[in-house]
């Protein structure tokens, strides 16, 4: 009996000893370590993490919620989204949006999962809808009308969400307007979100173009050629997609239809390539 | 000056919470002086590898002290002029043989300049030349334990320790490595060589240690050990009929008591030895 | 008798007969093999023509290979080139020789870095090579989308290899803390993976502890949290491949927390090695 004691009392002396040297040093760099951790952990969305556990468990299952909190996450939502695809390529409305809905719990950043659903739910979903509620023209217009409302609604929605995770980005503002122009017929405003596009950092040069060529369809032309004026010297002479010339133009073609004095008419800045640059629009 | 002084060294090992504790050396006292030949004898189990890796700062003995040069052997400073050849050396398969002795050469802390001429020339002296670019995973076991004993000595050791160097290999293997180790004293080298073969011990060792479970239970020069004191054997060529009475009868006559005569006998191994030694069969490759 | 210092040469030697190892077993070669064909299937994304979009899949594989195979690689060749030097028993050579303990186990640590660095090197210049060509070709396909240029940021597809590196590191100084410590090979690669699935998920064990009723439960949380690193924090790919850049304080931040880890499960490796018995 003694001697079996002194044998447990061997092992855990000499093995304990080391193992708990090892635990004590690790809890001390594991604390030291946490001011640098916390300062790296700010760039992430912390506060959803634990929802968006919840909810994605419920959904998917502990192996799809593992593999996105274990570093997966933008590799499983490339994985949904190819099952979004093989549903819409079946034409498959409930599971279509079902994954549309999925692929941006697990991953909200990659901008094209948005576009391209909101286009999804906008466009194809009213197109069958519409298939399956009847032949071609024998749908009844009231319907078509409701359809297309509740589809453009719920795309909209759908963008008001992706806004919310991609403030600046000029292309969700330009979906929604296309959505108001194409499926809700409303140009004002579509005009309005054109509008709200060109004023973002990262606007596409025809952004502003539209929102001049909508308002001189609303008839409000002034409002247009005042636009266009403060738009062309902000244009870059040398990047074709600005359409300088183009904008140039239509301002011309203003004048001319507004009967614009000449003395009032807009004077092209001279071009000076190395001292431009694109400046905001008031 | 002693190469290595073991003072009362005890070394237990825990094996599990379940079993007893092994005592594997029990006050182990020993002294090697330089330029010795030293034995190190014991049946398996005898502590004999423990011994030798206490020795070399591998293990910690539970009690005592040991020095290798004045030096406690725990000290890295006490293996700077040490050789080691394991039991059943199973080396890098991936490395060719020359990079292994270079690796040990480096670490071992060789010279740079002419680095490489030492190695080749450590590998020649084992007789490995023509195997050394090849990957030691299709050495031989016997080609594995010249390469041993060349990462051994490529340090120019003052001390070498070998564990069971002739562990699996044949006769002729063994004989050369004995042939080595003969060349190791002759260079003024100090050997501590472990084996569980007497023969062994005899034909290459100035002195013997025997270990018994642990214990130290004798220590002595082989000579002093081997010989059968108060007596002495002739060796005579084929007697003619009726002289060995003769010969008795004088020897009586002289006060000297006859015990016997024996056919002189010679070993299975030395027959081997000349057999397949004759055959001209010597080389770097052993199958 | 004068001193042996420590010798940063020796460590050198001892990581490049790892390193070397590693090689002429083809292991890297395997693994190249393998994450080549995962990162080579992206292309068939190509197939489902989804614009510019197809770039941010084959980012996204790519880097997914790395991070798994990765895994595998830091987490087995740790622990297996370490008790391959005990089973084979050339530990006992090299520790024969006047070679410090620390030397031992760093050199196995570099050795094992060394690997990493070259399989997260080739792969993600792999990736890169694969993404320069399908952009290429999607540019010529849809000049409109690309009427500002090349959308992929190559340089934060090398800082992120880079990371990936960082990661596959700590895993690898972690692991080996575990084979310096266990009796067996098995017993650590077990340990490694466990400690990989801990590191991954500190977020959310350290979200939900604040929720639990028990104190007890919410201290013993809190402290096993802080035993393991957060690779959580290196998981920046997902980042590259939906088009945000890395920061040079955030690459910056990531690679003093690795290198602190690192450091801290090394010296911790050289301890246990110190006082394990060949």
């Amino acid at each position: 009996m003694a001697g079996w004691r002194s044998t447990v009392s061997g092992i855990v002396n000499s093995r304990a000893k080391v193992a708990a040297v090892v635990g004590a040093v690790l809890l001390i760099a594991g604390a030291a370590l946490r001011p640098v951790e916390a300062a790296m952990r700010k760039a992430e969305a912390r506060a959803g993490m634990p929802g968006r556990t919840r909810r994605l468990s419920a959904i998917v299952g502990q192996g799809t919620s593992m593999a996105v909190l274990g570093g997966f996450r933008a590799l499983v939502a490339d994985w949904l989204w190819l099952k979004t695809y093989l549903a819409w390529a079946a034409c498959d409305l409930p599971a279509t949006q079902a994954m549309l809905r999925l692929v941006t719990i697990v991953d909200e950043r990659p901008l094209g999962f948005w576009l391209n659903g909101a286009r999804i739910i906008a466009y194809d979903m009213t197109e069958w809808r519409l298939r399956s509620a009847g032949r071609e023209g024998a749908v009844p217009a009231a319907v078509r009308r409701r359809i297309l409302e509740e589809q453009a609604g719920m795309a909209l929605r759908y963008l008001e969400d992706a806004r919310s995770y991609h403030p600046e980005r000029a292309a969700v503002c330009v979906e929604m307007a296309n959505i108001h122009l194409n499926s809700r017929g409303d140009p004002a405003t579509a005009a309005r979100w054109y509008r709200q596009a060109a004023e973002l950092p990262d606007a596409p040069y025809y952004a502003a173009r539209i929102y001049a060529e909508l308002l001189k369809h609303l008839g409000r032309s002034r409002e247009a050629y005042a636009w266009l004026r403060r738009l062309h010297p902000t244009l870059p002479p040398d990047v074709e997609a600005a359409g300088s010339r183009i904008v140039l133009g239509r301002i011309r073609n203003l004048e001319r239809t507004l009967e614009i004095p000449e003395n009032e008419r807009y004077v092209a800045p001279e071009v000076d390539v190395e001292t431009r640059r694109p400046q905001k629009i008031d | 000056m002693n190469a290595i002084e073991i003072d009362g060294i005890t070394k237990d090992f825990t094996p599990g919470l379940r079993e007893a504790k092994v005592r594997a050396l029990d006050g182990v006292t020993l002294r090697i002086r330089e330029g010795e030949v030293m034995g190190l004898l014991g049946p398996n189990g005898s502590g004999k590898s423990t011994l030798l890796k206490i020795v070399l700062g591998l293990l910690a003995p539970t009690a005592g002290e040991c020095r290798i040069g004045g030096v406690p052997s725990d000290r890295v400073e006490a293996r700077r002029r040490v050789g080691y050849l394991p039991e059943a050396p199973d080396f890098y398969p991936h490395l060719t043989g020359f990079e292994l002795v270079l690796f040990h050469a480096r670490l071992g802390g060789t010279a740079r300049v002419g680095r490489k001429e030492r190695v080749e020339a450590v590998i020649a002296e084992v007789g490995l030349v023509e195997a050394m670019h090849r990957r030691i995973g299709t050495y031989s076991q016997g080609m594995r334990q010249r390469l041993g004993l060349a990462q051994a000595l490529v340090t120019d050791p003052r001390l070498v320790i070998l564990d069971e160097p002739t562990s699996g290999i044949d006769p002729i293997g063994a004989a050369e490595i004995g042939e080595m180790i003969n060349g190791l004293k002759t260079q003024g080298r100090t050997v501590l060589l472990s084996s569980h073969l007497p023969g062994q011990i005899e034909d290459l060792c100035d002195r013997v240690a025997m270990l018994d479970h642990g214990r130290l239970v004798l220590q002595e020069r082989v000579e002093e050990l081997t010989r059968r004191r108060g007596q002495t054997a002739l060796l005579v060529d084929r007697l003619p009929a009726g002289t060995l009475g003769e010969l008795r009868s004088w020897l009586q006559a002289h006060g000297v008591e006859f015990h016997g005569v024996e056919t002189p006998r010679t070993s299975l191994e030395r027959v081997f030895l000349e057999t397949i030694g004759s055959l001209g069969k010597k080389g770097n490759e052993r199958s | 008798m004068n001193r042996v210092a420590f010798s940063p040469a020796r460590v050198r030697w001892i990581a490049g007969n790892t390193f070397r190892e590693a090689v002429r077993q083809r292991l890297l070669l395997l693994l190249i093999m393998v994450a080549a064909t995962m990162t080579g299937g992206a292309l068939f994304f190509s197939d489902f023509h989804f614009g510019s979009s197809e770039l941010k899949f084959v980012t996204d594989v790519g880097f997914g290979a790395l991070a798994f195979f990765g895994a595998i690689l830091s987490i087995v060749s740790s622990a297996q080139f370490f008790f391959d030097e005990i089973e084979r028993r050339t530990v006992l050579t090299v520790l024969a020789k006047p070679v410090w303990r620390a030397e031992f186990v760093l050199g196995k640590l570099g050795g094992v870095l060394l690997l990493l660095l070259v399989f997260c090197g080739l792969v993600t210049a792999l990736l890169a090579g694969l993404l320069w060509w399908r952009e290429t070709g999607l540019m010529k396909a849809h000049p409109g989308t690309f009427e500002t240029g090349r959308v992929v940021a190559y340089a934060g597809v090398a800082w992120c290899g880079l990371v990936q590196w960082l990661k596959l590191s700590v895993l690898a100084a972690l692991t080996l803390l575990v084979a310096s410590y266990a009796r067996s090979s098995l017993l650590a690669i077990m340990a490694g993976f466990v400690a990989l699935v801990i590191g991954q998920l500190q977020y959310l064990a350290r979200d939900f502890y604040g929720m639990m009723d028990s104190s007890l439960a919410r201290g013993g949380v809190w402290l096993g949290g802080l035993l393991f690193p957060n690779f959580q924090l290196f998981d920046v790919a997902d980042r590259v491949g939906a088009g945000e850049t890395l920061s040079a304080g955030l690459i910056g931040g990531l690679a003093a927390y690795a290198l602190a880890y690192m450091s801290v499960y090394g010296g911790l490796a050289v301890y246990c090695f110190r006082h394990r018995e060949l």
